[in-house]
């Protein structure tokens, strides 16, 4: 729902929610995705039932559905991951020095929209008090002061999104293969696809290039851009691995990256909200 | 419908202007951010390198040339998002090419950034990005709320989407993209860094693939076992491989433009025109100058036979010939509006639906 369009919920949905959160004393958050015209207009009548809800809160991923619940003024925006950029290449805790001529990572590499100042007095202007982010593999810095309240995406961060989508083509001819649907069934709901990377987590001690001559084994028996029915042992296998479901690449945050990403939240004084996914978010 | 072509020194204006263009655009990665930020952080969506700028008196020549071509200029500070030093920064930079004359307006992504611009320099244009992802006629609407003179909207849009948008929405100043370059994400929503030494593109990473089946909540995923399924998903992953080649110029011959051209709307021009649409863009600012000069040739070929008022068919026979690429044409993989096609006029073969069947020739 977050991130395609063919996945908004019906009316109903939204009724049977409000009704959930009611009994429960919760309060109701609709997820929204980036939208055509044709799904605005779907979103719209979604808008109206999540008005007669409890505490009800619009997750939005795209400036023109912005522009809608601002017109209603029961409903409190939150500004998504997909609005809230930042840099979230999964590649980016394995590049070294090697990589930008011996530079150091920039600081921006740790930032996001949320912590910038004419960004920040644009929600104002817009009366959005929360934003949802990410933590990206290689960390985020402390949130400057001051700044909208954070809710943080675990342990499933965003890579990219768009209207292409693999499993979408599948069983279709050519003409529909790999062009924005104007329908789905959505198989992304029964079946994901994992992406194991041609190159090696960067070891901290190495001043190796992860894909150029730190990988001996792997090159060898990678089979690059073809489809594999099984993938070593995870905890023998160097490559990292990253998920596709549906239009999205997702990467996940596991172990110290995890514990790493809660402390961070936990410092974090404008964080008080977690957002936790146990399944791939679509 | 203007033509837009990328520039990348004051040499191009000239042959650029001739060959059709209207309007310029250009990157820049002034002295200054280097030593701050290094190479891993970018003033746009291109690194450092052949595709920006460097020097603002640069800039300013370009301006200037570009004037006496009568054609305007556009800068592109389209990052995504830029943190308050980077800001600042950029804020001087715009705020000196502003008052030199020499750019009429800035393309924009990050819309703290387009406040920013609009308030500290007046009078001072800005064009909303195709990273700002515009799908909608309220997203168009919010951005030109902020300011934003012209929307680039979003190279995945359809054409019956753009016209359910533009008749919303009849006034505002609208550019697509017409020629040689597609992302597999939407640009705006891929939070990756291009080209890096050693890595390359994020989208183009030659992945190992596994389709899984996924399990009820709580249980595991299965890994897809039947012979046929299984060769439906591969036929599927090699068919994603091939669009993939299509994204960039891998998947195209030189044809009559004689230099590998990238993903194209030649097709679409009739329709856009008839839209309203009101700039095209030609990609690829680091081209060499033959391969923009040959890209803004091709444009102006089938956009003047549009306008002289040749019909839809004969505009779209001219854009299939120039091609020359019967087999990419007829894939439609390399189309910004595949729709736009008419599969009449394309010789080439169709792509295959699915696997062969064993037993009928097949694998």
């Amino acid at each position: 729902m977050e991130f395609c369009q063919h996945l908004l919920p019906s009316p109903d949905d939204v009724d049977a929610a409000a009704a959930v959160a009611r009994t429960r004393g919760l309060g109701l958050t609709l997820l929204t995705p980036y939208a055509t015209d044709e799904a605005v207009d779907v979103i719209g009548p979604l808008l109206d039932r999540l008005e007669a809800a409890p505490d009800p809160e619009v997750v939005v991923n795209d400036w023109g559905v912005l522009h809608l619940v601002g017109g209603r003024p029961r409903l409190r925006a939150v500004i998504g991951r997909g609005l809230n950029r930042a840099m979230r290449d999964p590649r980016l805790p394995d590049v070294g020095p090697e990589h930008l001529g011996g530079d150091a990572a920039p600081s921006s590499w740790r930032t996001a929209s949320h912590d910038s100042g004419p960004f920040r007095r644009l929600l104002e202007r817009l009366g959005v008090e929360r934003v949802e982010t990410d933590v990206p593999l290689q960390g985020l810095s402390e949130p400057s002061p001051g700044g909208p309240r954070l809710s943080v995406h675990l342990p499933w961060g965003m890579v990219a999104s768009g209207r292409i989508c693999m499993v979408n083509a599948w069983g279709k001819p050519a003409s529909q293969r790999f062009v924005p649907p104007r329908h789905c069934d959505a198989p992304c709901r029964r079946f994901t696809v994992e992406l194991r990377a041609p190159w090696q987590r960067r070891d901290a001690t190495s001043e190796a290039l992860p894909m150029v001559d730190a990988g001996q084994i792997l090159p060898l028996d990678h089979l690059l851009n073809r489809r594999r029915n099984r993938y070593p042992d995870p905890e023998q296998d160097p490559a990292p691995r990253f998920w596709a479901k549906g239009n999205t690449h997702f990467y996940r945050l596991d172990g110290e990256a995890l514990a790493s990403a809660l402390a961070w939240a936990d410092d974090a004084e404008t964080v008080d909200r977690l957002v936790v996914a146990p399944d791939l978010p679509m | 419908m203007q033509i837009l072509a990328p520039v990348a020194s004051v040499d191009e204006v000239e042959p650029l202007v001739d060959s059709g263009a209207d309007e310029l655009f250009c990157g820049v990665f002034p002295a200054g951010w280097y030593e701050r930020w290094g190479r891993g952080a970018w003033p746009n969506r291109r690194g450092p390198g052949p595709a920006n700028v460097e020097q603002l008196d640069d800039v300013r020549r370009l301006g200037d040339e570009t004037h006496r071509k009568g054609a305007e200029l556009y800068v592109a500070l389209n990052q995504q998002y830029y943190p308050d030093d980077q800001a600042e920064f950029l804020l001087g930079v715009a705020r000196e090419l502003q008052d030199s004359g020499a750019v009429d307006a800035f393309i924009v992504t990050d819309p703290g950034f387009m406040l920013l611009l609009k308030e500290e320099l007046a009078g001072c244009r800005v064009f909303a990005s195709t990273v700002s992802v515009a799908l909608n006629a309220p997203s168009v609407q919010f951005l030109a709320s902020l300011g934003c003179d012209r929307v680039i909207l979003s190279r995945h849009l359809q054409l019956a989407e753009l016209a359910q948008l533009k008749a919303a929405i009849p006034d505002v100043e609208l550019e697509v993209f017409l020629l040689n370059d597609n992302c597999y994400f939407e640009e705006g929503l891929c939070s990756t860094t291009h080209t890096m030494p050693g890595f390359g593109v994020y989208c183009m990473t030659p992945w190992e693939l596994r389709v899984v089946r996924d399990g009820d909540p709580g249980e595991a995923s299965r890994s897809i076992d039947d012979p046929e399924e299984r060769a439906r998903w591969d036929f599927l992953v090699e068919e994603h491989r091939e669009y993939l080649r299509h994204l960039g110029t891998r998947g195209h011959g030189g044809g009559r433009a004689a230099v590998p051209l990238g993903p194209c709307a030649l097709c679409a021009i009739p329709e856009l025109m008839e839209l309203g649409v009101h700039s095209g863009k030609i990609v690829g600012r680091e081209a060499s100058l033959y391969r923009k000069l040959r890209s803004v040739q091709s444009v102006r070929h089938i956009r003047d036979l549009a306008r002289d008022g040749a019909d839809a068919r004969a505009v779209k026979a001219a854009a299939l010939e120039l091609r020359d690429d019967p087999a990419g044409c007829s894939a439609g993989y390399s189309c910004y509006y595949r729709e736009a096609r008419d599969r009449t006029l394309i010789a080439g073969p169709r792509r295959a639906r699915g696997p062969k069947r064993p037993g009928r020739g097949g694998r």
